[in-house]
């Protein structure tokens, strides 16, 4: 394991903190050393530790004396504090370690027999749960078997150097730090955001040679107008965390590849610790809307809508991934902790197809995940709370709509304004409804499919065509005035706008005025929508996807 | 609300006057009134140069397209409804090159102004296709941008040294390629370089020299008007940015801005229409004085545009909102 071998690099530069400077391997293992001590007080039974993950030092110290000292541990967010305080009773750690200075402090110490299965290596969040009690259950061979199959294609060496652009708590962010020790590299610690002049300072001072980035930061780079020519040392950037719009992608890569950096695009999920693919940097700019292929060890697979293999290219399936690094399976409890499941098979819930260069790109999620107003939303979730009031009860949704499906025919009571709350989605996008019975499949499961379709307006029925060309006459009439005065529509998004000035096109998070096809006769009006919802208009608004200028609008807003 | 200011960009500030122009130009308000589309085929040599001009060929042959389309099938159906109202059909009208023929035409609208765009769209297009240009011209922009203008501008001196287009109005794609081009010099000087003084000033005197060369030299038809107004509008387009106007101004701006295909295509119509209620009400003499014209040239058409973006709105509006009904 990564973290049993510090010693074999002893003379190497490990960590270079702003406040102790460079500390090499052997003057860690000290420290961890002091760390282990502290933690094997209660006995050298294996422990649950949580560590409240900072970027600095002593989280590092803290994460690597308990890995060390063999005990499973729990990156948590120091940001989230009702959060953890729900986690923590429910998981009641032995020791929870606070690393908000220089020195890690165990703030708390319990002596409870927590029955922990010894693979287990780490808990992780995952992007969906945070804030909930899951967590993923990694073993130390997925993640040392992920850690070396990155290392294998990102090509690191002892003479690499990272720094912390992402939290510790983040499974990306961990996975960097795990890499780069892995093969006797070095970290620069750094608790300043990569949009500050202090953390490139920082890049070019320590002569660091690895970036890593989610697509917020490159699609804000490209706003702040980053070059990458000003980083010399940079040997590769990573991408991960999510979809970068491929415009994005092909502009970075390009500016990488003139100033000789690689661009490395990345795919993953927390449940398989994190790695799944990536796109070797020279096919990047060709393959910019892909994820590109499996890590050494692991292989994607595709599946139909029963579970079957899909052998061809460019046909649409389930991504599945099969390799030694998929997790263990969640907990949800301390008695999860006890065992540790063998999983074969991790579907991503993405839906994805497998082009002609062998290259995988994603096409969309699978159902059960909604994304209104650019919030990631699973439907799952909100029915596994919605339970609490009624368990025959149903959610299905788009990203327009969440619809509640109940059978109650007195009603039903449901705080929709809590819910919302809960979610930070206005009220007005959930819909509560009544059906007769629960439809149900042949085998017994809930037909979704056909809650789905009450989410469609049926356009056969008279007085809906009725209700319909009524609405229509008011709000074409008032609009008609509305727009000779110039009292601008209240648009709530900048996909609103697209919407009205491309009709005709199925718009999507990524496309800009350009690769819709804008052009002189489309120009005016996008522009004086998107005026109503700037201050300021972004000068090169026109290439930008609308995602970008979305996070932008919302930028402004706060 | 009123009492707002709003910023016009100069490039919408001469899409309006050069839409105005022509209306005026066609309701007889006055003489020299020509140049009106030649300053809209300057701003949409801009425009198309600022949208097209990126990442590959396929993107820029994909962008003349779009635009094509859009001009040329509004443009279709109208001269496809007055072939049959007249019973008369043109088959080189329909088909977009009557322009080659004659400067008569069947239909309500200049519809040589879709003709030529259409047909240079499609020799552009050929050019880009064959020599494989866009990335060409994002890596040397002003170099094959001014390389293109010397190109158009031998081209359109060449025709007028060897063949006497007057019977044709000179509305023929190679006569006016170049007023097309010279809105992609000035995206390669001033919108892919910084809008410096010096780019300014190479561009003035640019567009003074060959507009001088070949609106006057030449004998073009119309051509102390057309020379004037398309230098006037080359202008303002290299030396004003942007302007504040009061909120009603401004206001006008972008509704003629956004309703100038509607003004293209309707202003004759317009003015049928008001010559028509002129003689219902008895003020048939009113109803022809041109600034009457002129003004219904412009008011009908916003109207008709303003009417079909509510009924759009309302749509996508009434769409979102309108509440589901169980199947």
């Amino acid at each position: 394991m990564f973290f049993n071998k510090l010693e074999n690099y002893r003379d190497n530069i490990c960590v270079i903190d702003p406040i102790h400077g460079a500390l090499s391997y052997g003057e860690i293992v000290k420290k961890c050393d002091g760390v282990e001590q502290r933690l094997r007080e209660q006995g050298r039974a294996k422990k649950l530790v949580f560590i409240e993950a900072h970027n600095n030092l002593s989280t590092i110290v803290a994460y690597l004396g308990a890995m060390r000292a063999g005990h499973a541990v729990h990156m948590i967010d120091p940001c989230k504090k009702n959060d953890n305080a729900a986690l923590i009773g429910t998981y009641q750690p032995h020791f929870i370690i606070k690393c908000d200075d220089s020195n890690g402090e165990v703030v708390s110490s319990n002596n409870n027999a927590i029955d922990i299965v010894n693979d287990l290596c780490l808990l992780l969040s995952t992007s969906g749960s945070t804030g909930s009690k899951k967590l993923v259950k990694i073993s130390y061979s997925s993640i040392q078997d992920n850690t070396e199959a990155i290392n294998a294609y990102l090509e690191n060496t002892e003479t690499d150097r990272a720094i912390t652009s992402l939290k510790l708590h983040y499974s990306y962010g961990i996975s960097v730090l795990n890499t780069i020790l892995d093969v006797g590299g070095s970290i620069v610690v750094n608790n300043n955001s990569a949009f500050e002049p202090t953390f490139w300072e920082s890049l070019n001072r320590h002569n660091v040679t690895c970036f890593s980035g989610v697509p917020h930061h490159f699609s804000t780079f490209e706003k702040l107008g980053l070059e990458w020519t000003n980083y010399k040392s940079l040997r590769y950037v990573t991408q991960a965390g999510g979809k970068l719009s491929p415009s994005v992608i092909k502009k970075h890569a390009k500016q990488c590849m003139r100033n000789h950096i690689k661009f490395f695009v990345m795919y993953g999920q927390t449940e398989a610790s994190p790695r799944m693919s990536y796109v070797p940097p020279e096919c990047v700019i060709e393959n910019a809307d892909c994820i590109g292929r499996a890590i050494n060890g692991g292989a994607f697979r595709l599946l139909d809508e029963y579970g079957a293999a899909i052998e061809g290219n460019n046909i649409i399936g389930e991504l599945a991934y099969t390799g030694k690094n998929i997790m263990s399976g969640y907990a949800t409890s301390q008695a999860d902790l006890a065992v540790l499941e063998d999983i074969k098979q991790l579907k991503t819930g993405d839906l994805a197809l497998r082009n002609v260069s062998g290259y995988y790109q994603i096409v969309g999620r699978k159902a059960r995940f909604v994304k209104p107003l650019g919030i990631r939303i699973n439907l799952d979730d909100i029915e596994q709370y919605l339970h609490g009031v009624d368990n025959d009860l149903y959610v299905v949704g788009n990203d327009q709509k969440i619809l509640i499906v109940h059978t109650r025919a007195a009603g039903i009571d449901i705080d929709v304004k809590a819910l919302a709350q809960k979610y930070n989605l206005p009220e007005s996008l959930f819909v509560v409804k009544e059906v007769k019975q629960t439809p149900l499949l042949a085998n017994g499961k809930i037909d979704y499919k056909y809650l789905e379709n009450l989410l469609v307006p049926d356009r056969r029925c008279f007085t809906w065509y009725l209700g319909f060309i009524n609405s229509l006459c008011v709000h074409s009439f008032f609009g008609f005035f509305a727009i000779l005065c110039g009292s601008t529509r209240q648009w709530t998004s900048v996909e609103d706008v697209f919407k009205e000035n491309f009709p005709h096109s199925k718009i999507t998070k990524e496309d800009s005025f350009l690769s819709l096809g804008g052009d002189s006769l489309r120009y005016v009006g996008t522009s004086l929508g998107l005026e109503t919802l700037f201050t300021t208009l972004p000068k090169n608004w026109y290439e930008l996807p609308i995602s970008d200028l979305e996070s932008m609008r919302q930028a402004a807003d706060v | 609300m009123f009492n707002m200011k709003r910023s016009v960009d100069s490039l919408l500030m001469v899409k309006c006057l050069s839409i105005v122009l022509v209306v005026a130009n066609h309701s007889a308000l006055s003489k020299g009134l020509h140049g009106g589309l030649n300053g809209l085929m300057l701003v949409s040599g801009i425009v198309m140069a600022t949208f097209a001009f990126k990442d590959s060929t396929e993107h820029t042959l994909r962008a003349f397209r779009n635009f094509a389309i859009r001009l040329a099938i509004p443009s279709f159906i109208l001269a496809l409804i007055w072939a049959i109202a007249y019973g008369e059909y043109n088959w080189s009208e329909l088909f977009f090159f009557r322009n080659w023929l004659t400067k008569a035409r069947l239909v309500s609208f200049p519809i040589w102004y879709p003709q030529v765009m259409v047909q240079m769209l499609a020799v552009f297009a050929c050019l880009f296709l064959a020599f494989n240009l866009t990335p060409k011209l994002i890596s040397h922009p002003k170099k094959i941008t001014s390389l293109s203008f010397f190109a158009a501008l031998c081209l359109c001196f060449t025709s007028y040294a060897l063949w006497d287009t007057t019977y044709l109005h000179d509305k023929l794609p190679h006569l006016l390629a170049w007023n097309f081009i010279f809105g992609w010099l000035y995206w390669a000087f001033l919108v892919k370089d910084e809008r410096t003084l010096e780019n300014r000033l190479i561009l003035t005197a640019t567009l003074c020299v060959t507009s001088y060369l070949v609106f006057i030299q030449t004998g073009a038809i119309f051509g102390q008007a057309r020379f004037l107004w398309f230098t006037l509008f080359g202008l303002i387009l290299i030396w004003i940015n942007d302007i504040k106007l009061p909120f009603f101004t401004a206001h006008i701006f972008h509704l003629i801005g956004q309703s100038t295909l509607y003004i293209f295509l309707w202003h004759y119509p317009a003015f049928g229409i008001t010559l028509r209620l002129g003689r219902l009400l008895g003020v048939e003499h009113l109803a022809s004085q041109p600034v009457v014209l002129l003004l219904s040239g412009l008011i009908y058409p916003i109207l008709l545009w303003a009417g079909i973006s509510a009924l759009k709105r309302g749509y996508a509006h009434t769409k979102g909102e309108y509440p589901a009904q169980a199947a």
